[in-house]
């Protein structure tokens, strides 16, 4: 079989040789020859089955119904007269009447039997011949003999030698004529049983060799559909099957009947305009990459460059302040602190911003990682903070080790942000509870505050670049308005959850689910059913 | 009293920091690209630099390498200041053989402190 695979792009080029690759014949015109064909050779051998079978029954009808009831008459023929003779006999002998009339009957009996035998001789010159001969023989011995001598009066002492010698010489040339015709009847006969077998065998033989050529040419005729209709499908069924797997150069080849490459045809356009489609959309998505790149380069490049200004007018700044700390003027103290201030506000503005890029385009390098102690150590990081402000900060977490695939400097910011939101819109005094809770498969991270909270209008727009909660914004707490997203597109790079809940002026929970890696996780279950154990047996009585 | 090398490529960073440390009563050199720095450590000898990462020709890990291929110079404390926090930065910085690392922006006060610590370690 050819190959099916075209390599390369289709060098077909549409509307020009669409309609030469469409010249194939039709299934139809394919099949309809091959079954006249066939309905030929079958009518053909059923026509000579028959009259092979009508020409047989006829030679046997002709042997059995003709030929050998003639030659049966021709044996009674010799019996009559053999039996007149004998009559003849007894006559001489007893002078008895009866025989006489036995002799009439029989007279009457071979005249009957010589019919029949003359009725079948007419159509054969020889046998005419021969019969006229017998019949001539048998009627010379009754004109010369039997006649004369029943006739004649009987008893012993009418015996006449010569008269005797007489009927013995003819009876003698008829029992000759008669051996002659028998003969050509028993050659009659043999020649119509090989007849008739002759046509049997020739029948059985003519229905075997139209039964052989019609198998060679249903043989003949099953390669070639084969050829022409099966194997261009079957080809066709394997490109449909490469196609299914993305294979992007596989065309089908224009070959077999008209419908097969009207078929092959419509699959090529579909796969070249499947192809083009496919190109179209790596370009897009290279466009993208590229545009998220760029993206990147320039967030983390105006980051850098806004950092080296910022360091410089900090560090002036701060230079500044120290320089003139005992000679400034409340005034001027208000218009450095707020300078400060606004440097601080830029620079974690820098800092989210830089962070968000990172977060959002940083390829996961995930490791197993505990949440433990990347929760204990967040809280650490805001406790100095919030113990400035008199805000007390409780933490529950278990003593087993919580695992997931994790970035810890990225999963530490997450956690990072929301206590620090937390610390940050509590008042002072206040209390934020952190929790780490494992369900299942899944460990939440629960932070709790009694603070301000978020007016609920302003919950779902939490996590939108730059927005801050109006609450906020009048209390003038300082923020970036990139916090939560950043929170929000770690915990997405995590396969986590976040859940805010919020009441205004009463507090918020931000719960963050994450995925336990499943293996340790039931590891951790081994550990954990003992453990409950343990821990039931003492129960207060 | 210690002279101390400081290199960077932006006039005002450079400023600030020759400010900042000659008050504390320090000799300062100070020259805006890597390989003055490198030549300015072999000539002078000084007894502390600070080099900026981000310098256009020979980076301050670059210097940091040149310094370092002087046997009489394997020594010398060196502070890289650095506008990148990413720890593999970091990194790279201490296996180039920094001694300390500050990020940008910094302050003049954080920076004094950490001169100060390296040179009285380094005595």
């Amino acid at each position: 079989m050819a190959p099916s695979v075209q390599t390369g792009i289709s060098p077909r080029t549409p509307g020009k040789a669409a309609p030469l690759s469409r010249s194939g014949r039709p299934v139809a015109r394919l099949v309809a020859p091959v079954i006249l064909r066939l309905g030929v050779l079958v009518a053909l051998t059923a026509i000579i089955g028959i009259l092979g079978v009508v020409l047989c029954t006829r030679a046997v009808d002709h042997l059995t119904e003709d030929l050998q009831p003639a030659a049966a008459a021709n044996q009674d023929v010799l019996l009559d007269l053999t039996a007149m003779a004998g009559t003849v006999e007894a006559w001489s002998s007893s002078n008895d009447p009866t025989t006489r009339t036995a002799y009439e009957q029989l007279r009457t009996d071979l005249a009957a039997d010589q019919d029949r035998v003359r009725e079948y001789a007419a159509g054969d010159a020889q046998l005419d011949i021969l019969v006229t001969r017998q019949e001539e023989a048998a009627q010379l011995w009754i004109n010369q003999y039997a006649d004369p001598r029943i006739a004649a009066p009987g008893g012993p002492r009418s015996f006449d030698q010569q008269r005797f010698d007489l009927g013995r010489a003819t009876f003698a040339t008829v029992e000759d004529a008669h051996a002659a015709t028998t003969e050509a009847f028993d050659q009659r006969v043999s020649q119509a049983r090989d007849d008739a077998q002759w046509r049997f065998r020739g029948t059985i033989l003519g229905v075997v060799v139209l039964a052989g050529i019609a198998w060679m040419g249903v043989s003949r005729a099953r390669t070639r559909l084969l050829g022409e209709l099966s194997a261009p499908l079957i080809e066709l069924e394997n490109v449909v099957q490469k196609m299914s797997r993305n294979e992007p150069d596989v065309r089908a080849r224009q070959q077999g009947p008209r419908e097969v490459r009207a078929i092959a045809s419509g699959l090529n356009d579909f796969a070249e305009a499947q192809a083009r489609a496919r190109a179209v959309e790596h370009r897009i998505q290279r466009d993208l990459r590229n545009l998220d790149t760029a993206k990147d380069d320039f967030v983390s490049n105006v980051s850098h460059e806004l950092r080296t200004p910022l360091t410089t007018i900090s560090g002036y700044l701060e230079m500044v302040a120290e320089e003139f700390e005992d000679r400034m003027e409340p005034r001027h103290q208000r218009m450095l602190e707020a300078t400060r201030r606004n440097v601080a506000r830029l620079r974690a503005l820098i800092d989210d911003l830089l962070t968000l890029s990172k977060a959002e385009n940083r390829g996961t390098d995930l490791e197993v990682v505990d949440l433990v102690p990347v929760l204990r150590e967040a809280v650490t990081d805001v406790r100095i903070t919030a113990a400035g402000r008199g805000i007390g900060v409780e933490v529950s977490v278990p003593d087993l080790p919580l695992p997931v695939m994790a970035d810890r400097a990225m999963l530490n910011r997450a956690f990072l942000n929301v206590l620090s939101n937390a610390v940050k819109f509590s008042r002072d005094g206040g209390r934020v509870e952190v929790s780490l809770t494992r369900e299942a498969n899944r460990a939440t991270v629960s932070v709790t505050d009694h603070g301000i909270g978020i007016p609920a209008a302003e919950v779902e727009r939490l996590g939108t670049r730059f927005f801050r909660a109006s609450n906020a914004v009048t209390n003038e707490i300082a923020g970036t308005g990139l916090g939560v997203r950043i929170v929000q597109t770690i915990v997405d790079k995590h396969a986590g959850e976040m859940r805010i809940e919020s009441m205004e002026r009463l507090g918020t929970r931000v719960e963050i689910e994450l995925p336990l890696k499943a293996e340790r996780a039931a590891a951790l279950d081994e550990r954990a059913a003992p453990l409950a154990e343990v821990m039931e047996l003492p129960r207060p009585t | 009293m210690a002279r101390i090398l400081v290199a960077d490529d932006d006039v005002d960073i450079r400023e600030l920091v020759e400010f900042k440390l000659s008050t504390l009563g320090h000799d300062i050199t100070a020259v805006s690209d890597g390989q003055a720095a490198v030549e300015a450590c072999q000539a002078e000898r000084p007894d502390l630099a600070v080099l900026d990462v981000m310098m256009p020709g020979v980076s301050g890990l670059d210097a940091i390498r040149a310094i370092r291929s002087d046997p009489g110079l394997a020594d010398l404390p060196v502070i890289l200041l650095t506008a990148r926090a990413q720890e593999s930065d970091v990194e790279t910085g201490f296996d180039s053989g920094a001694d300390d690392y500050i990020t940008k922006p910094f302050s003049p006060r954080e920076l004094a402190s950490r001169v100060e610590a390296l040179l009285s370690r380094s005595q």
